[in-house]
């Protein structure tokens, strides 16, 4: 019930800040501008107290933060709206919410969606992969999130200096360059993660059966998804190296939409085809984790799959 | 108060005339001496701008101030005109609205462009010239000084000056930083040194463009408006390199037909390799063709496209103008009350004088008691006694200098209140 009604404060806060974001067009008044921040400050503390609280009951019950699916979601939707915040702040001027925010809102909701007893299944001998892996890929998905964020606000910002449309029709937006400087970082950085944080699953998954671990199986949607997403990647990497018009303008832009979009898709099947990533809590001692921050004593304890 | 204008302005006159009547700044000092020797007791300030040129009189004794013809044959012996062709011209003001045009002038709202910040700094200079010109007096200055003091008002409390209006400010200001976060690091390409060119160089160069090429077919001219803006001044013949390597370009020039066709312009899209570049387009008719537009990576903006922003701020400002003479309104009021009750000034002046002295020998009586506390306490004390003092008295004085009516519609006597309240000496 608690949850229910932290998603409810939540979800409510957002969705007027996306509102009172969109009502500048239409009257012009500081009163948006700060009514917005204000919802999301507000939002943004009941998601910290509602996340310190999971990750505080996961870590006293030998557990630890960011075990599960839905654990992971709630992260992402945290660091989503603390970049809105934090953007809101620095430069109230442009309308962060109306593209950041809504990312946030569907993460909430696969977090609400997903079951939250599932843990991932993790081999205590590898924590330190198991580290790197959900590490990288949990930076991996806010990076193109916030990238997808940028693309989205780049081509908008593109179409309407082509269609010659004044400045005041819209809330304002950050300049091309700004725009097309932090997508092609952040598309960089999601490279760098998704690669390195498939590979060390991928090496995990290797390695396990030599030890006390099970691997997922290799049929696995998962596994089949996961190196659909690192074909791309590695497309794009090479895309982005060796043709320099892709380091440029709308091209970044596209790229960074079309990443967001396949790694939506990666989640789905991950949400929709749990297999054997994801277990029951119940047959499970979560010891080893995505982000290592299992308790010490916990480390200690025997019982391989996590 | 007595204050008589007597002007032009672009709402009364065409540019022709204004140019006649327009007194340059060099020549404005002899024109004050000129008017001081054959109006001897009488104040006056002259402002002329390229939009307006006006005569400011007051005198204590009204019979002394030139009349509206002695006046009209003033400014045009100073210019060497005729009056005849000049009075169809010219706006005579007396009083209270000669105090309204005043107050509305400085606070741009009688400007070409509502709003635009320049006209402050032209009525402080006109003031402060024929101040050094011991033109001025009592009645000037507090006149010009309430001016001042309205138009920074407005300023602070409508929002006038915030849409700007200009076709080249609303391109650098406006268009350009939806494009580029900087223009230090960008290199801009310039076509065309006219009016409008040098406008928008003046716009780019405060934006922080460093790397500006001057596209001329005049190699000489081009090196001084080159060297005028710290830019380069490259050879027509080069266009193709200079539209290659800009980031930016700027193109206002005379030319009768498309100076940069799409042909041309492939030519020059085929070495950016898809670089972005925002092109703008001031000249009429347009030096880049239209489709040039809807090549990859390319923003292009015609003057057209910019105009509708321009209405739209005007529009805006417009909006404020309401606000803006409610204040005047205020101003003129307040700025009436002080000025027909003569015992107000000095009632101010006095009370403030008792109040220091007290607080002088309050603070030499308590310091004497105190010898040991070091400088900085000293300080401390002499401070927040000041302040104290202050604060006390801020709320008569205000009252006072607002001439606050009673609650049955007869203004108090709030001056007999103050002296006899305070025990000042009734001088």
């Amino acid at each position: 019930m608690t949850w229910e009604l932290s998603l409810t404060a939540m979800m409510t806060a957002y969705v007027l800040a996306i509102l009172f974001d969109l009502a500048r067009v239409l009257h012009r008044a500081e009163f948006w501008v700060w009514g917005s921040t204000a919802l999301v400050a507000y939002g943004w503390f009941t998601h910290t107290l509602d996340l310190g609280g999971r990750f505080a009951d996961a870590w006293e019950r030998g557990g630890s933060p960011v075990s599960n699916w839905s654990h992971w979601c709630l992260a992402i939707a945290w660091v989503l709206v603390g970049c809105d915040l934090f953007l809101k702040l620095r430069r109230p001027a442009t309308a962060w919410g109306v593209f950041l925010l809504p990312l946030a809102i569907a993460y909430l909701a696969a977090a609400w969606r997903i079951p939250a007893g599932d843990g991932f299944q993790t081999p205590r001998a590898y924590w330190l992969l198991a580290l790197t892996h959900g590490g990288l890929l949990l930076a991996a998905a806010i990076f193109v999130s916030i990238g997808f964020a940028g693309g989205v606000m780049y081509l908008m910002q593109a179409r309407r200096l082509k269609l010659k449309v004044a400045a005041s029709r819209w809330p304002r937006l950050p300049s091309l360059e700004w725009l097309w400087w932090w997508n092609e970082r952040l598309l960089v950085l999601s490279v760098v993660c998704l690669l390195s944080g498939l590979g060390a699953g991928i090496a995990m998954n290797v390695a396990s059966p030599q030890r006390e671990a099970q691997p997922i199986p290799w049929h696995e949607p998962l596994v089949w998804a996961s190196i659909l997403m690192m074909i791309w990647v590695v497309t794009v990497a090479v895309f982005h190296g060796f043709y320099p018009p892709a380091r440029l303008g709308n091209k970044v832009a596209y790229l960074t939409v079309a990443s967001f979009f396949l790694f939506a898709l990666l989640l789905w099947i991950v949400f929709v085809f749990p297999g054997d990533h994801t277990r029951p809590e119940k047959s499970i001692r979560v010891t080893g984790t995505i982000l290592g921050l299992s308790p010490p004593e916990a480390w200690g304890r025997k019982g391989g799959a996590v | 108060m007595t204050l008589r204008m007597l002007g032009a302005s672009h709402l009364t006159c065409a540019l022709e005339i204004r140019e006649r009547l327009a007194v340059p700044p060099p020549r404005l000092p002899i024109v004050l001496e000129a008017f001081q020797r054959r109006f001897p007791a009488a104040e006056a300030v002259l402002l002329s701008t390229c939009n307006r040129t006006e005569l400011y009189t007051a005198a204590t004794d009204p019979t002394k101030l030139p009349t509206q013809g002695e006046a009209i044959e003033f400014l045009a012996e100073a210019q060497g005109l005729t009056p005849h062709a000049l009075r169809p011209h010219l706006t005579w003001r007396r009083n209270v609205e000669a105090i309204r045009h005043l107050f509305r002038v400085a606070a741009s709202l009688e400007s070409m462009v509502v709003g635009e910040a320049q006209i402050l700094a032209q009525v402080k200079a006109a003031y402060q010239l024929a101040t050094d010109a011991a033109a001025t007096g009592q009645r000037t200055h507090s006149v010009f000084q309430a001016a001042l003091r309205v138009a920074r008002r407005v300023a602070r409390e409508t929002r006038l000056h915030e849409h700007r209006v200009s076709i080249p400010s609303i391109a650098v200001r406006d268009f350009i930083p939806r494009v580029f976060e900087r223009l230090d690091d960008k290199t801009i390409a310039v076509l065309g040194t006219g009016e409008m060119g040098r406008e928008t160089l003046s716009y780019l160069t405060q934006s922080g463009a460093r790397r500006i090429q001057i596209l001329v077919r005049d190699p000489e001219k081009g090196k001084a408006v080159a060297k005028e803006w710290g830019g380069v001044a490259v050879p027509w013949s080069e266009w193709e390199q200079t539209l290659a390597a800009a980031d930016l370009v700027v193109s206002a020039t005379n030319a009768a037909e498309t100076l940069i066709t799409l042909e041309m312009f492939r030519r020059v899209e085929a070495i950016r390799r898809q670089r972005p570049l925002c092109v703008i387009d001031l000249a009429v008719p347009r030096d880049f063709d239209p489709a040039i537009g809807n090549c990859l990576g390319v923003y292009l903006v015609a003057i057209d496209d910019l105009r509708s922003t321009c209405e739209e701020h005007q529009a805006r400002r417009e909006a404020e103008l309401p606000l803006a003479q409610r204040i005047i309104d205020e101003e003129i009021s307040r700025f009436l009350t002080l000025s027909e009750d003569p015992r107000i000034a000095p009632t101010i002046r006095s009370l403030r004088e008792s109040a220091d002295e007290i607080e002088r020998i309050e603070l030499e009586r308590l310091l004497r008691r105190l010898p040991n506390i070091d400088a900085e306490t000293r300080e401390e004390i002499t401070q927040a006694i000041h302040r104290v003092v202050r604060k006390i008295l801020h709320p008569p004085l205000e009252s006072l200098r607002q001439g606050h009516p009673s609650t049955t519609g007869r203004p108090l006597n709030l001056v007999d209140a103050v002296i006899r309240l305070f025990q000042l000496r009734d001088d």
